[in-house]
């Protein structure tokens, strides 16, 4: 059977897989990325479907079947009402809005079969209708497939930018913080300021999103893995150019960077593993070699004290935030600092731990701020007098709260990343 | 003796062919103004290559290439042959 046939029966499996689902439901809707080619499973029909996920959480369905087959990744959401109508307005509506609308299939199917579009719809490339050039061949599938790179791309650039922003600001505005860096003030960090750091989020932003384009390619490997890290090194050359040498995120960079990668590896294809299982594989083969053996002071506290650091929370899959993720139910700065403080009790800190000089001070702080009431603001504001006082910080501990912010933004926008088997979450 | 082949989703067809006293075409499509004769077309070749001339055949296409309108009707051809 060549490629043209294995599609065509893929599309004919779906069809029977709807009619099957049509016994118990009253409303089935699909969603499959309209991709021309031979290539129906390429990364950018995985991203689609991936941006229009939401529409599981609006649709409010009673379940949903997210599968694949050779005519590409497509979900069912399944309805035990037959509101078909309503919904159908609702779907052309997304596709007439959304910047990416036009390149998904979103169909309304019925026990009396799909309800039709009432407009046709336009041609990408030249505005007839698009029946009429696909049935001339008028355009070649790569030219449309550029188009559809081209703007998928752009949204998730955007997309990207905006949640890393944010989830770096959300740390960052956080106030008072125990001697972290905040708008009013440097903390412990003489050296560091508000404007420095968002100069340093600047600067690093872009890179950070060249990670995730550059985990979309669908070969892992040796060379993938290399092109990670000399993206990563450039982040940082690009944040020591910005801040005059001083290191304000290069602990983020080397974090959100593995869990922007494993994001792009779970979106882009039928990936088996949740985000945490896809983030302890490329923290694990990013750092196989390594023998901490440097004079670098997370090596030193390893070799003295076995404190992993934070690099160890990467190896293992950010068991901490698989934890700490579940407090975050909202981005207020109640909700925030509670999970700051989360991670400062719970995680290996070396940051705390080399201003700390000693490790009996390093695990009485951690005892302190187990003690700490959150609803007393006097008690939050001595304990952040103490820490500046002591000189104290919790670098390790801020940037898991980033992480974690960006973890909730990007699960909010579409496939649920957190469970295994990609099955989108109700 | 009947077979089917494809589905209703657009860029396809469902194409319903059984055995009867004359060859009998019937196509109903969303693209059936421009491209009537051309989907009779695709579909009487494949027909006679066939050798099969006493069939009835329904198409009902959604803007189907005629590559597909092709495939699936050889599929339904080779399903009404084993619908014994």
């Amino acid at each position: 059977m060549n490629q043209s046939e294995k599609i065509l029966l893929g599309r004919e499996e779906r069809a029977l897989l709807i009619k099957k689902y049509l016994n118990d439901y009253k409303t089935v809707v699909s969603l499959k990325a309209n991709m021309p080619g031979n290539d129906k499973n390429s990364y950018l029909s995985y991203l689609l479907i991936n941006a229009f996920s939401f529409l599981i959480s609006k649709f409010k369905c009673e379940e949903y079947s997210y599968n694949y087959n050779n005519d590409g990744p497509f979900v069912l959401f399944l309805f035990k009402e037959d509101i078909s109508k309503d919904i159908k307005l609702k779907c052309i509506e997304i596709e007439e809005t959304h910047s990416l609308g036009r390149f998904v299939d979103i169909d309304v199917y019925n026990t009396q079969g799909s309800s039709a579009r009432n407009k046709k719809r336009k041609c990408l490339i030249c505005n007839d209708i698009a029946f009429n050039c696909m049935k001339i061949n008028k355009h070649s599938s790569h030219e449309i497939i550029d188009i559809i790179e081209k703007e998928t791309k752009d949204y998730y650039y955007h997309k990207l930018d905006e949640m890393i922003d944010e989830s770096i600001l959300a740390e960052l505005n956080l106030d008072p913080k125990f001697g972290l860096v905040t708008p009013n003030s440097s903390g412990s960090h003489p050296d560091m300021n508000y404007d420095l750091m968002i100069k340093a989020k600047n600067a690093i932003k872009p890179k950070i999103i060249g990670l995730f384009f550059k985990s979309l390619e669908r070969n892992y490997n040796k060379s993938l893995l290399e092109s990670l890290k000399n993206i990563g090194k450039s982040a940082e050359t690009d944040m020591f150019k910005a801040t005059g040498g001083i290191n304000c995120y290069k602990g983020l960079i080397f974090n959100l960077g593995i869990v922007i990668s494993a994001y792009a590896i779970k979106i882009s294809r039928y990936s088996y593993d949740n985000i945490f299982t896809i983030s302890k594989n490329i923290a694990q083969d990013l750092v196989k070699d390594y023998n901490f053996d440097s004079q670098s002071f997370g090596d030193m506290a390893y070799r003295k004290f076995g404190i992993f650091g934070i690099r160890g929370e990467a190896l293992s899959g950010f068991k901490n935030v698989q934890n700490g993720i579940n407090l975050l139910r909202n981005f207020n700065s109640k909700t925030l600092l509670e999970l700051l403080v989360y991670y400062i009790i719970h995680i290996e800190d070396t940051t705390l731990l080399k201003r700390a000089k000693d490790i009996n001070l390093y695990n009485s702080v951690k005892k302190m701020f187990s003690k700490l009431d959150l609803n007393s603001n006097e008690q939050i504001n001595l304990l952040n007098d103490f820490c500046i006082g002591n000189n104290l910080s919790f670098g390790g501990s801020a940037d898991l709260l980033v992480v974690s912010v960006f973890l909730k933004k990007i699960d909010n926008l579409g496939i649920n990343i957190f469970i295994d088997n990609n099955i989108p979450k109700i | 003796m009947k077979g089917i082949a494809g589905s209703k989703e657009s860029n396809d067809c469902l194409i319903t062919i059984e055995s009867s006293v004359k060859r009998k075409i019937e196509i109903n499509s969303i693209v059936g103004v421009f491209f009537y004769d051309q989907i009779l077309k695709v579909v009487e070749d494949t027909l006679d290559e066939q050798g099969l001339h006493n069939v009835k055949v329904i198409v009902e296409d959604k803007g189907a290439l005629d590559y597909t309108i092709k495939s699936r009707l050889l599929t339904a051809i080779e399903r009404m042959r084993e619908d014994v």
